[in-house]
């Protein structure tokens, strides 16, 4: 009967004991954003081993035999862990994890591996702005006014054209300025020549790291310091920016897609003459001959009216496109993310354009418990079209752009039955061939130029945790760049019009492989000591073949650059073939004391075949502190200061861009006629240079991270000094020798400089967040020797570089006013380039007063591009569904050569003007700014300082706003919506008169001028 | 034979637990005793007891529909829940109150034996405290009791929290997750424990006296009220006091009915709560409606 | 199975993908440049013994305008039409100094030549493997000949000059006195003479390349200018110099390899390029220019003499308005109308072309510019300039003449038969009469001449003979006569405007490069340039 009761009763409780089997369900959200929290881990803390984790939704089941009330312990990456006692199994266990937005636990990307922000000792910036990356088409003008000490400046406004980025301002004279970009851990430099397949006509200003696509980007960071870039050694002297992509999350599968449609306009136009004013012109300046060929006579002049506005015909309103698809997503045991991307891009210039198809596979693989594959490949195809230079004589003018400003407007662009017109009266030199001239809006439609580039990028790595704590990890990449640059000019264009016709292709084909071993061992001893020891080995090597064909004078010209051999004068074909290896050795020491006192020490070997014999191995060793000080006694319990960090670090970088091959004496051909047949001939074309090695910078940083409110408010100060020696100077060398001029490590530049960035949330409730940032730099630039062998360098009449002044101080003339009626002209210097002084003509300071104006001792610094300081701010205002972002850029005190308008106000017979000549010096209206109207041409060898513009300027780089909203589809799963209208380059404040004072050259003279840009686009993920 | 019987025992049990924790979705269509259509009603312990009264009174006036108190998880036609604004359908009956408690004579009744906490002191006790403008001490005493609190969505933490301008994410100490009621439990088994619960939890309804195994903490209140909030006070006096006087460190939350199935039995029914059901929210330690 | 499949596959594909990429073939560091020959790899053929020569020619090309820049246009004889603030118009004027793009540009071809020349000689001395003998001793024989053809010319332009012999020298240089280089240009020339072939041994295909006789011919010339200007010479040494040079001109002359041209005109007729007359000639063709891009001959003679073509603007170089060689010529010698034009028949408007300077446009001359007519391409005058291919002359057979009867004259102090005969020769050539004939011929020079008179008769013919042919600036600084000449000539005199009468002692050299002096300060400057510590003038017995 007992034993009955007992089965009974066992039925009975069977629900509540169930072999004492508890189920415990539960849900884990983030507190402030409610999101599910997928793959928490929960265990039971009293069972071990008895852990689960949650589920695609956040949910998890649990069962323990454990009675209640048990503790659970939940744990997530990034959150702090919380303990939950359990009371109740019938009652689902809420509970909300808080992100440590701590800034401190969060990890950062740095060389070679992730390291604690707490624990950096070097000065690393974080750019993580999630709206601006998916809208800009190209990631690298994201960086623009995000960084301090970062001047992120577009090359030309060509689409799909190479940015210009200064870390810390640039260091060197004759090598790379450009930083080191990783890209998944493949070291890639931002030079256009891997695209540049020697077809000088095509244009070579094609940017590599435009077939990244932005919205594939998860973070970038920028190590400005030496602690933080030391470990690329001779890569790392101009800073290093590390670019990660999306590598998929677990859980799951999360579908995005993005498109966007924008209208970019030329951002402004330059005021020249209409016809009429230009006749006016016209009879001032011609001579008797000129007017007798023209046939001008102020009559004809008076039935002109405006003419033709050929800027008007040069710039469209052009659209942009881009489509954006991703799908990302993973078990607990692989992730991946595969996206897609099309951009086809119109230029504000016709016949210019860009279009991108790209494609990323990103993939990776937990094999048994702790080993990690991983796959991250991209693949794209690019074309940039229109972009195309002068050949051979170009009269003085540097391209189509000025030769559409400054064509007469008296000249028609069409005939009168429709077709382009190819009759200039007014033109004359070099661009005059029987009867014959160029027309720069027909040579945009009838040129054929386009740039190819297929880009390759596959690197995969292996990581391996051999026992807890040491992390084995190999990587491989390869990134194969293939280039066509093809153009044609029919024997109309400019390009063809010496040689009826011009057709030429390049192609180049440039692959860099790279290998890289490390070995990771992290250990902690109790709460007092914490190690990381980092060693490696990488090799890298570059090969690039290229080959190009061209020939000239074409029968027919319809079949293009597609029949090379139909043009019967044949050029040489040119090929050459380069290889460069890089062998490193890598060492890491981070060592952390009491988690308060933070040291990093790094050393780096690096061989490469670009320098000489008996210099190709060079070390790179780097020292890096850091101090906790919130975390010492005085300030434990302090509450409102999170963090404060003093950062200290010295050491050495080098710079290997200095091209390939420049140290070894090598034997170039030229010819002899001997018995009236062209004979090859061979010399020595460059004296060896066996000491030859790379430039090293040497600097030193001082700063601290101070973090208040809870991480509502962020300063960071950075103080720099940077000396870059052995600069590669090409220096005269006695010409005994049989040579002019070596290049060899003789020079010194310095970079001085203050950094400070502020970031704040001044607003953070449920429903509205308001964050700021700002930030400044100072630097300040100065060559302080060039050797001995000289006491200055002259570059090409514009530019100096003399110890104590800056890279980039413009040389010349100052100018003096107008000579006046009233002055004696005995008494007014004479300038060389102009000997006979007439009333209304431009004075210039004669500096030694021997009463002439000549260019050996007259030219004197007249400022310098480098900015006084460089800013910018930006804002992100979130309320409920609504966010708006601004980014603001800008630099103040730097200088530009506007060779543009010197052009335009140096008038001649054949060329349009300005329309401030319209108030020139006359003897009735005796202007002191613009001088008398007087032909002349060779205008540009002469400098002077009416053209050395002021080009500060504060630009709103990028505005936009959008409106989220998760609308409810099919059970339960929720559809993001992201609607947003943004514009590039609103509003500009600048009191430069050129196209665009953003430039990253020295001289602005026909550049493609920036746009600007308005874009709609909807973002859709599921 | 012995394990036979045994076995079934066993895999009868199991099945059973399998099938009621994953219980199939949507509502818990649980059939009534003669079968009249059953409507069930979720509610937290400390709501439960009014719960009943109103089922066993209005059972009385309607016999034709029964009300159950849902046992699980599970969607039910009814929830009793607090003041939420994300819930748009709640039907307002009563307010509760919330005071802070220790397990009786425990170490920690005894360190804050005589003290009258006001808003600031017990926000620096209950809270992380990162309060940047007040220059606070680090309050030994404070620092060595644990909180607790509850984690579930019915529970008073998050009114408790809100009271004093605080999340519930921001507690210190630990979390349980289970009703309020266990609250008493965690206290009991750690003597430097801290809490805090509606009063029909920590009231004996029937002697109208405080629950013998707990205690108050002191409170900095008006001096007329000072021993309704002392443990001797009964419950009525504490709901009058409350009623008639507004105290800012008693967190005080609406309480109401949210309505998943509409349907004229449960609109009858909530009209009875409005009209007759209020009655009994003083005797079951649940304030009036203001 | 199915999805285990999968995943084994890409585990699978993924280490292979890995260990792979770290199996690339490792490169060593030691990269050698693909495209361009190194250092090694060079000659190792015939054929490329003569291209490493070929190169030391080749860069005698650019020098055309230098040449004569720098020796015909600072003279009396000659004017710039160019920009008077560019170097070409400031020689012209006499207003040069260490900065003169020409003096710069000069100093820096020598150096670059004699570096080839010296690399070439050091190959093939270790006579490399694949490089024949008799090739490779003619190829060294011709960078000596050459070695010696440009320090020549430093010597006589600057006076000491760095004399480099090796491929790596040249580092501190000191400035050789003029004995040690004319030493080396002798030893350089004898040795050359020894290695070359005679001109009609040479293949058709080294037509142009130094020759035996070209060796001997130089020689000649060097030894008369040696003791001519050399001061530390003692006379027996001048004596014996001048006895060689005589005998060296003989020699050239009794190897028939050479006879004078009867038609003076054919030693500038592209048709007959490197004539029986012609010794040693710079090949100038169409697309022998080195610039790159640049398809012409680039022998400036042709574009400076003629780069205003049809019309009366100056050219960047013409005659003195002042005429005084065109108009010294006696009657019936061809060589004027070779020598000068003022009128040019024009084949496009079929009529001929005055050259005159007409300020006002009224048609008369007021004085007339005419060309230098050398160095017009008469086959096609319309592209002359353009085409620029025309063959420099260096040495003719009638300078070896004149050279034998000078250093006669010299050594015996009066000329003897054999001196007034080797005159003879170039004096009847000109007026197209029996060359070879016994009898005395109506223009030959008359008879009983004592030093003084024979030797002013060699200085009026070398002008008649060799204008524009970038030897009369040497020859006034041998001769020492450089100041009275140019400062007594109808130029300096009537038309001031062109600067000739400043012309001074310090013109007697010209400037060491500036940049170079303070590259390498042992370099020591001229008298009279800024920068030299030189106070008195130091060209003792010079006029």
């Amino acid at each position: 009967m007992g034993k009955r009761l007992l089965v009974a009763t066992l039925v009975a409780i069977g629900p509540l004991v169930a072999f004492a089997q508890n189920l415990i369900t539960g849900h884990i959200t983030d507190v402030r954003t409610g999101e599910p929290l997928i793959g928490a881990s929960v265990i039971v803390k009293t069972d071990k081993g008895r852990g689960v984790v949650t589920d695609v939704d956040g949910n998890f089941k649990l069962e323990t035999k454990v009675e209640a009330p048990l503790t659970l312990k939940v744990e997530y990456v990034g959150y702090r862990a919380l303990d939950v006692d359990v009371y109740d199994f019938d009652e689902p266990v809420e509970i909300a994890l808080i992100d440590n937005s701590n800034r401190l636990d969060e990890v950062v990307v740095v060389g070679y591996g992730v390291q604690k922000r707490k624990q950096l000792t070097g000065a690393v910036t974080t750019v993580k702005n999630d709206e601006l990356l998916n809208t800009s088409t190209s990631f690298d003008n994201i960086l623009g006014g995000a960084v301090a000490g970062l001047d992120a400046t577009a090359s030309s406004g060509q689409p799909g054209a190479a940015i210009n980025i200064r870390i810390r301002g640039g260091n060197s004279i004759n090598a790379g300025n450009e930083p080191l970009y990783v890209i998944d851990g493949v070291l890639l430099y931002n030079s256009s020549s891997a695209t540049n397949a020697g077809n000088s006509v095509a244009g070579t200003n094609f940017n590599p790291l435009a077939s990244i696509n932005p919205s594939d980007i998860e973070s970038i960071e920028v190590l400005k310091d030496v602690s933080a870039s030391a470990i690329y050694g001779s890569r790392g002297a101009n800073g290093v920016i590390i670019v990660t992509t999306k590598s998929g999350k677990h859980g799951r599968v999360k579908v995005d897609y993005g498109y966007s449609i924008g209208v970019s306009s030329v951002r402004k136009r330059l005021d020249v003459l209409n016809a009429e004013q230009w006749g006016e012109l016209y009879l001032e300046l011609a001579t008797d001959a000129q007017k007798k060929a023209s046939g001008v006579t102020p009559e004809l002049v008076k039935t002109w009216g405006n003419g033709t506005d050929w800027q008007d015909a040069l710039f469209r309103t052009a659209t942009t496109q881009q489509h954006q698809v991703s799908v990302s997503g993973g078990s607990d045991h692989e992730r991946f993310h595969i996206s897609g991307n099309y951009t086809n891009q119109d230029g504000v210039i016709r016949g210019t354009g860009f279009t991108r198809l790209g494609a990323r596979l990103n993939y990776e693989r937990d094999i048994l418990k702790n080993i990690t594959v991983g796959l991250k490949s991209s693949f794209s195809k690019s074309t940039q079209t229109g972009s195309q230079s002068f050949r051979g004589q170009s009269n003085g003018v540097s391209g189509l752009l000025e030769l559409a400003l400054r064509t007469s407007p008296a000249v028609p662009i069409y005939t009168t039955d429709g077709t382009y017109n190819y009759a200039n009266p007014f033109e004359a030199g070099d661009f005059v061939r029987n009867g014959l001239t160029p027309n720069a809006i027909a040579d945009l439609s009838e040129v054929d130029a386009q740039t190819r580039v297929d880009n390759t990028l596959v690197s995969a790595f292996a990581q391996w945790e051999i026992i807890k704590g040491l992390k084995l990890r190999t990587q491989g990449s390869v990134n194969i760049l293939n280039t066509r640059q093809n153009v044609f000019g029919p024997a109309t264009s400019q390009i063809g019009f010496n040689s009826d016709g011009y057709g030429a292709v390049g192609s180049k084909r440039w692959e860099s492989d790279q290998v890289e071993v490390t070995l990771t061992w992290n250990k902690k001893i109790g709460h007092v000591h914490e190690f990381e020891v980092l060693g490696g080995y990488t090799y890298q090597q570059e090969k690039s073949e290229r080959l190009l064909g061209s020939t000239a004078d074409y029968a027919n010209d319809n079949l293009g650059y597609q029949s090379l051999q139909s043009g019967s004068q044949l050029i040489a074909t040119e090929t050459d073939f380069v290889t460069s290896v890089l062998y490193s050795g890598i060492g890491r020491i981070n060592y952390s004391l009491l988690d308060r006192y933070h040291l990093t020490a790094t050393l780096r070997a690096d061989g490469s075949s670009r320098f000489a014999k008996n210099k190709k191995w060079g070390w790179f060793p780097s020292l890096g502190f850091a101090w906790n000080v919130n975390e010492e006694q005085f300030l434990k319990h302090t509450k409102w200061i999170e963090d404060l960090k003093l950062r200290a670090s010295i050491g050495t970088v080098g710079n290997q861009e200095i091209g390939d091959y420049t140290f070894l004496s090598t034997y170039a051909a030229t010819h002899y006629f001997l018995g009236g047949i062209k004979n090859i001939a061979y010399y020595r074309s460059a004296l060896g240079n066996d000491d030859l090695k790379w430039e090293t910078t040497t600097s030193y940083d001082l700063g601290f991270d101070f973090n208040i409110l809870k991480g509502k408010l962020g300063f960071v100060f950075d103080v720099y000094h940077k000396k870059t020696s052995d600069l590669l100077l090409d220096i005269p060398v006695e010409q005994t020798t049989g040579f002019s001029r070596q290049l060899t490590n003789v020079g010194n530049v310095t970079n001085d400089g203050v950094e400070f960035a502020v970031n704040a949330t001044l607003w953070q409730a449920k429903d509205l967040t308001w964050q700021v940032s700002a930030n400044i730099a100072h630097n300040h630039n100065e060559v302080t020797s060039i050797g001995t062998g000289q006491s200055e360098i002259i570059n090409g009449n514009q530019t100096i570089i003399r110890p104590g002044e800056a890279l980039g101080t413009y040389y010349g003339w100052q100018f003096d006013g107008i000579v006046q009626t009233s002055e004696d002209l005995k008494s007014v210097p004479s300038p060389s380039n102009k000997p006979v002084v007439e009333y209304g003509d431009v004075k210039y300071v004669d500096q030694n007063g021997d009463g002439v104006v000549d260019q050996e001792n007259d030219r004197v610094v007249l400022g310098s591009a480098q900015p006084d300081f460089t800013y910018g701010f930006a804002t992100q205002l979130r309320y409920k569904n609504w966010n708006l972002s601004l980014n603001f850029q800008g630099s103040y005190g730097n200088k530009l050569y506007n060779q543009m308008e010197q052009a335009l106000e140096s008038p001649n017979a054949s060329y349009n003007a300005s329309t401030k000549l319209l108030n020139r010096w006359t003897a009735e209206n005796p202007s002191t700014t613009i001088p008398r109207a007087v032909a002349q041409n060779n205008y540009s060898a002469y400098l002077d300082s009416r053209f050395i513009e002021d080009a500060s300027y504060l630009r709103l780089k990028n505005i936009q706003i959008g409106y989220n909203f998760q609308p409810q589809v099919g059970n339960n799963q929720k559809l993001g919506i992201y609607l947003y209208a943004s514009a590039q380059n609103l509003l500009t404040i600048t009191s430069y008169s050129g196209f665009d004072p953003e430039y990253s050259g020295y001289v602005d003279r026909g550049t493609y001028p920036a746009s600007r840009t308005f874009t709609f686009g909807v973002k859709l993920s599921y | 034979m012995k394990k036979l019987v045994l076995t079934i025992a066993v895999l009868f049990s199991i099945s059973n637990v399998w099938a009621e924790g994953n219980g199939v979705n949507g509502v818990n269509e649980v059939k009534g005793t003669n079968n009249t259509t059953v409507r069930t009603i979720k509610a937290p312990r400390f709501a439960r007891p009014l719960v009943e009264k109103w089922i066993k009174e209005y059972a009385k006036t309607q016999p034709g529909v029964e009300f159950q108190i849902a046992k699980g998880q599970g969607n039910t036609d009814l929830n009793v829940v607090l003041e939420d604004k994300s819930f748009s359908q709640i039907v307002y009956f009563g307010e509760t109150a919330v005071l802070p408690i220790t397990a009786r004579s425990s170490e920690a009744a005894r360190l804050l034996e005589g003290k009258h906490l006001n808003n600031k002191k017990l926000k620096q006790l209950y809270f992380l405290n990162e309060d940047f403008d007040e220059e606070v001490k680090k309050n030994k005493v404070f620092e060595s009791i644990t909180v607790y609190s509850g984690s579930n969505a019915t529970s008073v933490a998050s009114s408790f929290a809100h009271n004093f301008g605080e999340e519930s994410s921001s507690f210190r100490g630990k979390r349980i997750s289970g009703d309020d009621l266990f609250l008493n439990a965690a206290l009991q088994k750690d003597p430097l424990g801290v809490s805090f619960n509606a009063l029909p939890n920590i009231f004996d309804l029937e002697s109208r006296h405080l629950k013998s195994d707990i205690s108050l903490v002191g409170l900095d209140v008006k001096k007329d009220v000072a021993d309704s909030f002392s443990d001797n006070g009964t419950l009525d006096e504490l709901l009058a006091a409350l009623e008639n006087g507004k105290e800012s460190e008693v967190p005080i939350e609406k309480v109401g009915i949210s309505v998943n199935t509409t349907d004229d039995e449960v609109n009858k029914f909530l009209e009875w709560v409005l009209a007759q059901g209020t009655k009994y929210n003083h005797e079951y330690g649940l304030l009036n409606l203001k | 199975m199915k999805k285990n499949q999968i995943y084994h596959t890409a585990q699978s594909l993924l280490a292979g993908v890995v260990l792979g990429l770290s199996l690339t073939s490792c490169e060593s560091l030691d990269q050698g440049n693909l495209s361009e020959l190194a250092e090694s790899n060079l000659p190792q053929s015939d054929a490329d013994a003569k291209a490493l020569v070929n190169a030391v020619y080749a860069s005698d090309i650019e020098l055309a305008t230098t040449y004569m820049y720098l020796i015909d246009l600072t003279t009396e004889t000659t004017v710039s039409g160019e920009n008077p603030n560019g170097g070409g118009g400031m020689l012209g004027l006499l207003s040069w100094d260490g900065t003169n793009s020409y003096v710069v540009s000069l100093w820096r071809a020598v150096y670059a030549s004699l570096a080839r020349a010296n690399d070439t000689i050091e190959k093939l001395q270790t006579n490399p493997a694949g490089v024949s003998p008799e090739i490779a001793s003619q190829v060294i024989g011709e960078a000596k000949f050459l070695r010696a053809y440009y320090l020549n010319y430093a010597v006589q332009l600057w006076g000491p000059v760095p004399v480099i012999t090796s491929s790596n020298g040249g580092t501190n240089a000191v400035r050789n006195s003029e004995t040690e280089v004319y030493q080396q240009i002798v030893a350089d020339l004898e040795d050359a003479a020894a290695r070359l072939p005679e001109r009609s041994k040479q293949s058709q295909g080294d037509i142009g390349r130094a020759s035996r006789g070209a060796a001997l011919a130089a020689l000649a010339k060097v030894y008369l200018t040696w003791a001519q200007v050399d001061d530390e010479l003692t006379d027996a040494q001048r004596k014996e110099y001048f006895g060689k040079s005589a005998q060296y001109a003989q020699q050239v002359i009794d190897s028939n390899e050479y006879s004078l041209e009867e038609n003076f005109y054919d030693n500038w007729n592209n048709q007959n390029r490197n004539g029986k007359e012609s010794i040693f000639a710079i090949q100038f063709y169409l697309g022998s220019s080195t610039r790159d891009g640049d398809a012409s001959g680039n022998n400036h003679l042709c574009h400076c003499s003629f780069s205003t073509s049809f019309s009366v603007s100056l050219p960047h170089i013409a005659p003195g308005p002042d005429n005084t060689v065109e108009n010294s010529y006696l009657p019936g010698d061809q060589r004027k109308e070779v020598s000068f034009a003022d009128s040019l028949w024009r084949p496009s408007t079929q009529n001929y072309f005055h050259f005159y300077f007409d300020a006002d446009g009224d048609g008369i001359r007021e004085s007339g510019f005419s060309r230098y007519n050398k160095y017009i391409d008469h086959d096609r005058v319309e592209t002359s300039a353009a085409d620029r291919a025309m063959n420099r002359q260096v040495i003719r057979l009638a300078e070896v003449y004149l050279v034998l009867a000078e250093a006669i004259n010299e050594r015996d102090g009066q000329p003897n038969q054999q001196a007034y005969d080797a005159f003879n020769k170039v004096r009847r050539r000109a007026f197209r009469e029996d060359i070879f004939s016994a009898a005395a011929q109506s223009h030959d020079l008359e008879a009983g001449l004592d030093y003084d008179g024979f030797k002013s008769a060699i200085i009026q013919e070398r002008s008649w003979e060799f204008v524009l042919e970038q030897k009369h600036l040497l020859d006034l600084k041998r001769w020492k006569i450089l100041v009275k000449t140019i400062k007594n000539s109808a130029l300096a005199k009537n038309f001031p405007e062109y600067n000739k009468q400043t012309i001074d002692f310090k013109h007697y050299r010209f400037p060491i490069p500036q940049a170079q002096r303070v590259v390498n300060p042992n370099l020591w400057q001229n008298y009279g340039y800024d920068g030299s510590d030189i106070a008195t003038n130091p060209y003792v017995g010079r006029e």
